[in-house]
């Protein structure tokens, strides 16, 4: 029976996710399984009870931020269930929504799996496994991230440049719909045909709906996913709890690569940058990653070293740093690098760069020194955003994910950096510059700033819909997304999205003020946070 | 200035990792890279070269694959590698190690400083540096936090001791083993490894080393392993009542100078 709690103060730390947008709730949940899932959906159901999915909490959108009603945390669902191979000899591991990605990690890299409950035949397979021999290859910049949120808001990571984001390596899911049935979709298997929907449910039945008249755009996208004949397993992912609760899922594994490499590249300028990253992409070896650091995220971090002991074991950068772009690959073993580093000196000298200015993680383990300062990025961000929240409640990350096309990019990055220049705000740029989606970060110190940094966005938003992008590549919209969502797609559009969303869930009771706005809502919930 | 570092490779993952079907352990995966606390006393070497000039040389005893390690040690700006190997050196004690490591130094003639990682993470001894010194017949000193200056032959240093940073003055030649807390290590630009990967690596077995004396290999160590088990470390604590009683406690432990406290707390 799952316990359904009346709201503590001692659930406070459960009212938000990274964002820091503040939400509010009635009661909280920690079901354990599929089953107690079920009956807190029904028992919201028969109330009339809104509920709000979490995870780890991770989420940079607000996904997660509770807005009223139950918070339905599924930390607590963080099993490994199985483990299967197909005959073409693919592993795929069945996994409950609030496993840590980093949990996922250490057991395929130590074959460290607790097998209580597992099937002979599982065990079978397992035995077979070899420490190391698999990976998952969505790579999130904050490791903790529950592979359900992933799921949920289509996250990707660094390393989609190669590997695509999570949809590409989720297989199947379990979800559980606004009343409670549920539905095992298969990738490969449920299709819309055209734009109608016919889910066939556990229980007996099937659910049927008509998706929208239109596409979602073809860049990499982390809001609802929409397209004619699309697999319906994609449907979940993107929509961030809106359509159904993501309550158990199987992934496919990838062979290990044999042999992880990286350099991060410091360079004069960000023009020289620019030029660095597009002759990356014409590599013939593809990198598995291009990250761009704007000088600002390099001295925010610098300054930071002196304040956060972590940080003072980060390599000191070298004298002049203009910015630095951190280019990664992931091959079955050593004998491309060398090669591959001689190409990289010849590319860096031709924009204006030293060779000598890099730092070359050779091996997984100096690649971790790498990913360390990488994360350092968003984690000083953080800390900045928390300090300044103290002192303005209103504020909140001011992050964007914004994508655009190869040829449109340069064009998107010189307004960011234009348009933040003239705004005199306090702002750094950093992020997967390989996908055209760098992370512009406004960090408000006062409620007009904030306001300003919005406005900045919804310019950014309409530019971005001119040039056939998207406003949120990876984090989604959550709650506070859907102003730009809105510019995005238009009145017609979200008007289609919100009859796609009464659809699965008539009374509006699943992740209430995600991406769809609440009746009589402009669309822009942080403004009003 | 001409300091040489020590370094050894040692297995990549010492953590013990149990298969959860079979129960038995698990040795994918761990590859030998070099110790952890030796990266910092290349680090250190290079810093000393940076701002006092000079050359580093890095040294190591080992089987001949320690060959690449050693590429990737002068990947980092190392000036060179000397790779000590022979099927003589297999099995040697601290003891007979720092014999091998001394006998190369000699033959290389006496630096200013020899540096050593603090203890290796396979053996974890923290034995050889010290015996290489006493081998060298120059002092050292163990556990170094900060190398404050090198200036008139002498070396003004911090170490960490039981109770707190000593700071001393010691002449050179000196070997000093360091702490992590020392420095950042780097890692290498691409003109670095490019440079790692065309170095030539000297390779040196017992005939380039001359006599031994006391002898080198399993037979020249005059310690055997019988156990391995983890050191007690209970530490003493009682509780006391107030910062005065505190007070009391630091001044019979000779931890505070009496013209440092000022006034009733």
């Amino acid at each position: 029976m799952v316990q359904i709690k009346a709201m503590e103060p001692q659930y406070a730390a459960y009212l938000h996710d990274e964002s820091r947008l503040m939400g509010s709730a009635r009661y909280i949940a920690f079901p354990d399984s599929l089953s107690e899932v079920v009956e807190a959906v029904r028992w919201c159901g028969d109330r009339g009870v809104p509920l709000t999915a979490q995870g780890s909490r991770t989420g940079l959108s607000g996904g997660a931020s509770p807005a009223g009603g139950l918070i339905l945390n599924l930390s607590r669902m963080d099993r490994i269930l199985g483990i299967r191979k197909d005959e073409a000899g693919n592993c795929y591991l069945r996994v409950q929504p609030g496993l840590p990605l980093l949990r996922l990690r250490n057991a395929l890299k130590n074959k460290a799996f607790d097998i209580s409950g597992w099937s002979e035949k599982d065990i079978e397979v397992l035995r077979e496994l070899k420490a190391g021999e698999w990976v998952f290859p969505p790579d999130p910049t904050e490791p903790t991230a529950s592979i359900g949120g992933m799921a949920a808001c289509n996250a990707c990571g660094a390393r989609s440049f190669l590997y695509g984001s999570i949809r590409a390596h989720v297989t199947e899911l379990v979800v559980v719909l606004a009343d409670g049935r549920t539905a095992r979709l298969r990738r490969g298997s449920e299709r819309a045909r055209g734009r109608q929907v016919r889910i066939p449910l556990r229980e007996g039945g099937v659910f049927e709906a008509t998706l929208p008249e239109f596409d979602t755009p073809t860049v990499k996208n982390a809001g609802f996913y929409i397209h004619g004949d699309m697999e319906l397993i994609d449907l979940f992912m993107g929509s961030q709890g809106t359509l159904g609760i993501i309550g158990e899922l199987e992934l496919k594994l990838m062979r290990a690569p044999g042999h992880l490499w990286g350099v991060t590249a410091f360079l004069p300028g960000d023009e020289a940058a620019l030029s660095y990253v597009e002759a990356l992409k014409d590599m013939a070896h593809k990198p598995a990653a291009i990250e761009f650091f704007g000088h600002r995220a390099l001295a925010m971090v610098e300054r930071q070293r002196t304040l956060t002991p972590a940080f003072a074991r980060l390599q000191e950068l070298p004298e002049d740093y203009g910015c630095a772009v951190y280019v990664e690959f992931n091959d079955e073993d050593n004998s491309a690098m060398l090669h591959d580093l001689e190409e990289l000196a010849g590319l860096l000298k031709q924009v204006g760069a030293d060779p000598g200015d890099t730092w070359v993680a050779r091996d997984q383990e100096e690649l971790e020194k790498l990913l360390i300062f990488r994360h350092a990025v968003p984690e000083t961000i953080d800390l900045i955003v928390e300090k300044n929240k103290k002192r303005e409640p209103i504020i909140t990350i001011l992050s964007t994910d914004m994508s655009v096309d190869d040829g449109h990019f340069r064009e998107l990055f010189r307004m960011y950096k234009e348009d933040l220049s003239a705004s005199g705000l306090d702002w750094v740029i950093f992020g997967h510059i390989g996908e055209n989606h760098v992370h512009p970060n406004i960090l408000a110190r006062t409620a007009d700033e904030y306001r300003a940094g919005l406005a900045l966005f919804e310019k950014w938003a309409g530019e971005v819909r001119r040039m056939g992008g998207t406003i949120t590549a990876e984090h989604g919209v959550g709650k506070i997304k859907k102003r730009l969502e809105h510019i995005l797609y238009g009145a017609e559009k979200m008007g289609e999205l919100a009859l796609l969303k009464r659809s699965f869930d008539p009374l509006g009771l699943l992740g209430p003020g995600n991406i769809i706005p609440k009746e009589g809502e402009d669309g822009c919930a942080s403004t009003r946070a | 200035m001409r300091i040489y570092a020590c370094v050894k490779q040692v297995p990549a993952n010492n953590e013990t990792r149990l298969d959860p079907v079979t129960g038995t352990l698990i040795r994918e995966g761990s590859p030998g890279v070099l110790n952890p606390l030796d990266a910092y006393a290349v680090e250190q070497a290079l810093r000393l070269k940076e701002q006092y000039g000079g050359e580093v040389s890095a040294l190591s005893m080992g089987v001949p694959g320690v060959r690449d390690m050693l590429r990737r040690v002068v990947a980092l700006g190392v000036d060179r590698g000397i790779l000590l190997t022979d099927r003589a050196f297999a099995g040697s004690d601290t003891l007979a190690t720092a014999r091998v490591l001394a006998a190369a130094v000699n033959k290389c003639g006496m630096p200013d400083l020899v540096l050593c990682g603090r203890v290796a993470s396979d053996g974890d001894t923290a034995q050889v540096g010290p015996m290489l010194a006493e081998c060298l017949g120059i002092p050292h000193v163990s556990d170094v936090a900060c190398i404050e200056e090198i200036a008139r032959g002498e070396a003004r240093v911090r170490r960490l001791g039981d109770r707190g940073y000593h700071s001393l003055r010691v002449r050179l030649p000196a070997l000093f083993t360091v702490l992590k807390e020392i420095c950042v290590p780097r890692l290498p630009s691409i003109t670095g490894v490019l440079r790692g990967e065309k170095a030539a690596i000297a390779v040196w077995g017992r005939a380039d080393l001359g006599s031994l004396e006391g002898g080198v290999g399993l037979k020249g160590s005059n310690t055997r392993v019988l156990r391995s088990h983890r050191p007690d470390l209970r530490v003493k604590t009682r509780a006391v009542a107030g910062a005065r009683d505190l007070m009391d406690i630091l001044r019979e432990e000779n931890l505070i100078a009496e013209d440092r406290v000022r006034g009733d707390i």
